[in-house]
């Protein structure tokens, strides 16, 4: 069976929420319930550096949400991979584990899920507060569906291999 | 989508980056004239956040400060507030404390010593480099670090914060099977632990020993956690409540931290300093894992430090097996904590050393004041101190890049909550 990890990245500050309010919407939504719980699991996790790499070992598909800051409007989403990430030279986080060097930590430990995207939704603020800014709000839905759209392909993606797997193979020469 | 293939992502300074370092030094005639340790700190900007709102909201709010120690901040917090109310929460919530704090100390020290110190002593510039050569090394940190994080998260409501904390004690209690779950995978540890004693002391540590004075929590039948007195290697002898009295807490031109400083002096507080002062408390295990290394105590080596944080991993498996062993689900998992106005003072051992706060609440339990002294803020005068001798010792006609190491390897010692910053150190050398 496919493991599917979903992981909503953020701390209390802010539009830095927004990883959890994704995951929250997703949760509190029932387009998850017709998947089996115990191959598809979302999750919030707060600042979480490399407790990552345990999150994500032994899952096929990794899906990740996060704030970011580029130079884009407030509440655009752009899907990143590994490749991006590990080449933002900015990328600082807890205890000097951001992101990207969790993600590459992981694949020089062969623990990173061969499937695995990240969804970035550029920031307004990141001040003290428990709100989101309005136009980041605005972009939960939008997201939702992204993740779902990915879960998806993941799963079809799978259920396509697995069929391949299944059909009789031709006869032995 | 994403259509430049240039991205920057900046994550935002009060949302990820538990502080921010720099370094200055200004070298005159071979000596350091002036060295200076930068650092932004939270814990400040919550002491005015945290006033007029309700005691109630005060451990979630402070579990923000840090998220890699958020435990240590609702501990220091609870225990302050509920010695206000003058409530005893009674003997499970105590146990419990100790327990998930044994899962924040296994948490942050296996982090600490795999992830940030090990790959300084190996001679790595990451535990990325690191892990091409010493998988299994860095495998076992990710072990310890995530029974650690199941600990904390056995109390917790939800993932992200370990919200299960409450002033009076839990909002739930784990499950028997929940418990008993958690400690078979305990137990299995154990070797990972007992091992992680001995790579420690195994690795190349300089041998920097240095004059300082050790401060820690000391309890008389218990190695120290969520109480105790206040104590050094140089006599002081302490309740918590007198702490005002003997530390001082003085603004620094360069820092947004505070120095503190007992008796007009530095100190050190964290795994070394309370490895010297309570070594007689660690079960025999553990006090046999330490024989068989070449450390003694008291050490006034430094760069021991890792070595004390991996014989508190090893004793915070121990001991959370230990209270594991006799889990029983209680009645309630809280006792009632009705507010009142006063002020109280609550201190523990965080994974980096002593956490102190003081609160004063008015009769509905309101925040009127609060004070918040983290142990980054009380080791930094010890650390510049530290620089300013380790680095003359190591010669400082040597270049800059050297000079920077040296200088990162020394600041990571501490464990301070600036280790992310340090990586990239901003190193101004001034010669004059």
């Amino acid at each position: 069976m496919t493991t599917v990890r979903i992981l909503g990245i953020g701390s209390p500050f802010g539009d830095d929420r927004i990883g959890w309010e994704v995951i929250e919407a997703l949760l509190e939504s029932d387009l998850l319930a017709h998947l089996p719980a115990d191959s598809v699991a979302a999750e919030c996790c707060d600042r979480p550096g490399t407790r990552l790499i345990p999150l994500l070992a032994n899952a096929d598909v990794g899906i990740l949400v996060d704030a970011m800051r580029g130079d884009s409007p407030p509440g655009t989403i752009r899907q990143l991979t590994v490749d991006d990430l590990e080449s933002a030279p900015d990328a600082v986080s807890c205890h000097g584990f951001g992101l990207g060097e969790a993600l590459a930590l992981a694949r020089t430990l062969g623990t990173l899920p061969p499937r695995l995207v990240v969804f970035g939704v550029e920031l307004a603020q990141a001040g003290p507060g428990d709100s989101l800014s309005p136009s980041v709000r605005a972009a939960i839905p939008r997201t939702v569906k992204l993740v779902m759209e990915e879960i998806n392909a993941s799963l079809e993606a799978d259920a396509r291999a697995s069929a391949r797997t299944d059909a009789p193979s031709p006869a032995a020469p | 989508m994403g259509e430049g293939r240039a991205i920057s992502i900046r994550v935002p300074v009060l949302a990820r980056v538990e502080g921010e370092g720099a370094l200055e030094i200004d070298i005159a005639d071979g000596r350091i004239a002036a060295l200076s340790l930068r650092i932004f700190e939270p814990p400040r900007f919550f002491e005015k956040l945290l006033e007029g709102r309700s005691y109630a909201e005060v451990p979630d709010l402070v579990a923000r400060i840090c998220g890699i120690c958020p435990v240590a901040y609702q501990m220091s917090a609870v225990h302050a507030l509920e010695g206000i109310f003058g409530i005893d929460p009674g003997p499970w919530v105590r146990a419990m404390r100790r327990l998930i704090y044994c899962g924040e100390w296994m948490e942050s020290h296996s982090l600490h010593i795999h992830l940030l110190a090990a790959p300084d002593f190996l001679g790595f510039d990451s535990v990325i480099e690191m892990a091409r050569d010493h998988p299994e090394e860095v495998r076992r940190g990710f072990r310890l670090q995530a029974l650690g994080n199941d600990l904390i998260r056995l109390f917790g409501g939800r993932s992200v914060h370990p919200v299960g904390v409450r002033v009076g004690g839990f909002h739930r209690a784990p499950t028997r099977d929940e418990a008993q779950g958690l400690l078979g995978r305990l137990r299995a540890a154990l070797p990972d632990a007992r091992s992680l004693v001995a790579w420690t002391a195994s690795l190349p540590l300089p041998e920097d020993t240095q004059a300082f004075t050790c401060v820690a929590m000391r309890h008389p039948q218990e190695y120290p956690m969520n109480e105790g007195r206040v104590v050094s290697d140089r006599g002081l002898d302490i309740g918590i409540d007198a702490y005002d009295a003997h530390f001082a807490e003085q603004q620094v031109a360069h820092s947004t931290a505070l120095h503190s400083l007992l008796h007009g002096q530095p100190y050190l507080v964290g795994p070394l300093a309370r490895l010297n002062l309570n070594r007689e408390l660690l079960p025999e295990a553990v006090a046999e894992s330490l024989d068989a290394t070449a450390l003694r105590t008291p050490s006034s080596n430094i760069f021991h430090s890792i070595v004390a944080r991996a014989a508190e991993t090893y004793y915070a498996l121990l001991e959370a097996i230990r209270i594991l062993e006799t889990y029983q689900v209680p009645s309630s998992p809280f006792a009632a904590a009705p507010p009142r106005a006063g002020t109280g003072f609550g201190c523990t051992e965080a994974p980096r050393g002593l956490l102190w706060h003081r609160y004063e609440t008015d009769a509905t339990g309101s925040i009127r004041r609060a004070r918040i002294v983290p142990p980054t803020s009380q080791n930094q005068a010890r650390i510049e101190e530290d620089l300013r001798q380790s680095l003359e010792a190591f010669g400082l006609a040597r270049g800059d890049d050297e000079l920077r190491h040296r200088g990162e390897m020394a600041i990571r010692n501490y464990d301070p909550c600036i280790s992310c910053a340090t990586h990239f150190l901003k190193l101004s050398v001034t010669r004059r």
